[in-house]
């Protein structure tokens, strides 16, 4: 099939045999949907259900998240409101305010690394954080993932004040609030992709059953339905970074924290993770972005310059790439019998 | 299913959602998302282990050789444990086989302790022995003169220990006869030549001719004794069934020509009754011998549980001795231990990394790394107790040693080892917890 695909690496055979493209349409099964092939501990493929939304049937009460908001852009240089900024009722993800970080690397050496950032991002925003190697993107990464504190300035995660909180506190902000996706998809390699998932539930304290029903249910979610036991090193690049998003979202975060997640990735691949996360986006999921790759930023909504410790440019993405579409272009490009298995399998019956 | 593939504008999907309610994901999230927190202790535990024997059977050859320090010095320790305590039991059971028996000694110039050598100070009588006789509770007493020299039988020569007694040693030591009869009381008071042959001198002399004893005549220095009895014998390696026993006043006359006795044997009817006894007999002896209470007694009342007491003792030592080679080995067994954790930090730093970025606590990989030292260090303990219960058993059988369990035995492996676990894991485990995320993360792996 897409043996002639110039864009296919050799390291992907994985790839070949299960098409991705059907894995992103994976994502808009509902969640009961979901449990229902968890609890069948299906494999395969789960039969499309019928034309009727499944999601009223998830027995769950009005999220504790708050409703999604106009996207507000807010420019470095302007000064943030203070209403707009305090956590109310269209509470940001996150609020940031005149960040500092200040590295002392000897007795007259300092290194200024962020000099006064202030950004908010909204619920449902896909924002790119983009600039050169020194810029303090990576700084303020550190500080997004609460696995640093500021020099000054306060930084708010979900209507809390994080900057002001103690190591064990930050752990649990990272547990509950925060999912890492990292470049080098940093999974556990002797352990399977279901144990992997589980392993933020380990350190939430749920009981094993609960962390296995839940970790194969997000499998399913991100289209990893029939490799739930395979071992990261039996897993295609793409098929790991989708065990690393899995493992993201299990906790249910405010905010999905991806580093560079198609680093390591050829482009094909790069086009269904970037597809993946564009997909979770869509469905309200936060998702910040740190890339020194204006083509990968090119997917997000929101892009963010970083330059010298400070934001130098913030603004919209006014017509985002899709990665969807590129993705079938990609297929139809290179295969109709790819194109035919989709089809199918998107109008069932 | 409501989605339709559309190659429109973007945004790429035709169904915007709503608000994050309405979306599934956000259902499955809200869904998803850990109210409850930091509770399951038990559950954390059960995951540290597994993920700790996860990564030990990882590099189960390292693990192996790890484990190996602390099994060889476990393994040490219980065989000496054992060995110390079958010969423990061995004394114990000897000493306890001759009862409850208070011994008087003549007294050694003005040390304290044991008599050396029964010729310093000749103070005991016959007429002690007989005046202690009517004591409450005592329910036997033998005058003893002990002396070393050979015994010839034909052309059969065997250096033995010769006993002066009377007939009450039989109830005293306990002995049974295997032929003949104990010398009577006649014997005893016309000071007869005859003689009851310990086990091991009736071999000596007898097997070569495989004649009956019993009547046969023997010499003592140049003295001639006629057989009557032959002891059973008593067993054990101290030399007990070495022995020729004459009445008391033959050795006086006809051995020693000695007015005085070497120790007198006091047989009590129990245990709880002993040290009553050893305080009369002083007593009488004080007055017998007209000592002041200012001055020192010119004999010694001894009862066995002193030597009980001397024994065990030096038991105690010989077991602390055996055990601090042990400690030395299982030291150098848990370095081995701290080494391996040291350079198991250093190598999944970036497992660390992981683990701190989806929310473990500092105390979460302080937990783990001691876990997994834990694990090694009691698996190793494990099959080093099997080992060295092994080795006690073989060393025990061959020796003819009883072969000794105390609960000790048992508890001490897991203590100690999980004490090194702990002495010697704690540091590499802080220093995989004190960890710097932000290193840690960034480290490949």
């Amino acid at each position: 099939m897409t043996k002639n695909d110039p864009t296919q690496f050799t390291n992907e055979p994985a790839d070949l045999e299960e098409p991705t493209a059907p894995t992103l349409p994976a994502l808009e099964k509902l969640a009961d949907e979901a449990e229902q092939a968890a609890n069948n501990g299906a494999a395969g493929e789960t039969p499309v259900p019928a034309s009727v939304p499944d999601w009223p049937t998830v027995k769950q009460t009005p999220l504790a998240r708050p409703p999604l908001s106009k996207t507000v852009l807010v420019r470095a240089e302007d000064k943030v409101e203070p209403e707009a900024s305090t956590p109310t009722q269209a509470s940001p993800v996150i609020v940031v305010r005149d960040l500092t970080k200040t590295y002392v690397l000897g007795k007259k050496t300092q290194v200024q690394a962020l000099r006064g950032v202030t950004l908010e991002v909204h619920p449902g925003e896909f924002v790119t954080i983009m600039g050169p190697s020194g810029s303090g993107k990576s700084t303020f990464m550190n500080l997004l993932g609460c696995l640093d504190r500021p020099t000054s300035g306060e930084y708010w995660l979900a209507g809390k004040l994080v900057s002001s909180l103690s190591n064990d506190q930050l752990a649990a902000m990272r547990n509950q609030l925060l999912g890492f996706v990292f470049q080098g998809f940093n999974l556990l390699g002797r352990a399977t992709a279901v144990k992997n998932v589980a392993l933020p539930m380990v350190y939430a304290g749920l009981s094993r059953r609960e962390r296995e029903k839940r970790a194969r249910k997000v499998l399913h979610l991100v289209g990893l339905g029939g490799r739930m036991d395979h071992k990261p090193p039996e897993l295609s690049g793409g098929q790991q970074q989708r065990v690393a998003i899995a493992r993201a979202l299990v906790n249910g975060p405010s905010l999905l924290l991806a580093d560079e997640p198609t680093g390591n990735l050829d482009s094909r691949t790069s086009i269904e993770i970037m597809g993946v996360l564009q997909a979770l986006n869509e469905q309200g999921l936060t998702i910040v972005l740190v890339t020194h790759d204006s083509n990968v930023a090119a997917y997000a909504k929101r892009q963010v310059v970083f330059l010298d410790g400070r934001i130098v440019r913030d603004e919209p993405v006014l017509a985002p790439r899709s990665a969807q579409q590129e993705w079938e272009a990609l297929v139809s490009q290179n295969s109709t019998s790819v194109q035919s298995t989709i089809v199918s399998e998107e109008k069932p019956g | 299913m409501n989605r339709v593939v559309e190659p429109s504008s973007a945004p790429a999907r035709p169904v915007q959602p709503a608000g994050p309610e309405s979306t599934p994901l956000a259902s499955l999230l809200a869904e998803l998302r850990v109210r409850k927190t930091r509770r399951g202790t038990v559950t954390m535990l059960g995951a540290n282990v597994e993920s700790a024997l996860d990564a030990l059977w990882m590099n189960r050859m390292r693990s192996f050789l790890t484990a190996l320090g602390i099994f060889i010095g476990v393994a040490a320790v219980i065989a000496a444990l054992t060995l110390t305590q079958g010969a423990s039991a061995q004394v114990n059971n000897q000493i306890g086989s001759l009862g409850n028996t208070v011994m008087v000694y003549p007294g050694t110039s003005n040390s304290e302790g044991v008599s050396q050598g029964t010729g310093s100070l000749s103070t005991l009588t016959p007429q002690d022995a007989r005046s202690v006789t009517g004591l409450p509770h005592v329910i036997g007493v033998s005058p003893l003169i002990v002396s070393s020299d050979p015994v010839v039988y034909g052309n059969q020569n065997w250096n033995t220990q010769i006993e002066g007694a009377n007939t009450s040693l039989q109830l005293i030591q306990n002995w049974q006869l295997t032929r003949g009869t104990w010398f009577s009381s006649d014997d005893l008071a016309s000071g007869a030549p005859v003689a009851l042959l310990g086990d091991t001198v009736w071999h000596n002399l007898f097997d070569a001719s495989g004649t009956n004893p019993v009547g046969q005549s023997i010499r003592i220095r140049d003295e001639t004794f006629r057989v009557v009895g032959v002891l059973a014998p008593q067993g054990g390696g101290f030399a007990q069934d070495d022995v020729v026993i004459i009445p008391v006043t033959t050795a006086q006359i006809r051995l020693k020509n000695t007015p005085n006795i070497d120790q007198i044997l006091i047989q009590v009817d129990s245990a709880d009754n002993v040290a009553q006894v050893a305080q009369s007999v002083s007593t009488i002896l004080q007055k017998n011998h007209r000592i002041l209470d200012s001055n020192a007694d010119d004999f010694v009342v001894q009862t066995f549980s002193q030597i009980l007491q001397r024994v065990g003792q030096f038991t105690q030592i010989l077991t602390l001795l055996l055990v601090g080679i042990a400690a030395i080995s299982l030291t150098v067994g848990g370095i081995g231990i701290m080494n391996i954790m040291l350079v198991s930090v250093t190598e999944r730093t970036w497992e660390i990394g992981i683990r701190i970025s989806i929310g473990a606590r500092r105390r979460d990989i302080l937990n783990q790394f001691l876990v997994e030292a834990l694990a090694l260090c009691l698996v190793g303990g494990l099959v080093g107790l099997g080992l060295g219960l092994l080795i006690g058993l073989s060393i025990t059988r061959i020796s003819q040693l009883p072969f000794v369990i105390t609960p000790l035995t048992l508890i001490l492996p897991f203590a100690v080892s999980a004490g090194i676990a702990l002495v010697f894991g704690i540091y590499p485990a802080v220093l995989a917890a004190r960890l710097d995320p932000i290193v840690a993360i960034r480290t490949d792996e």
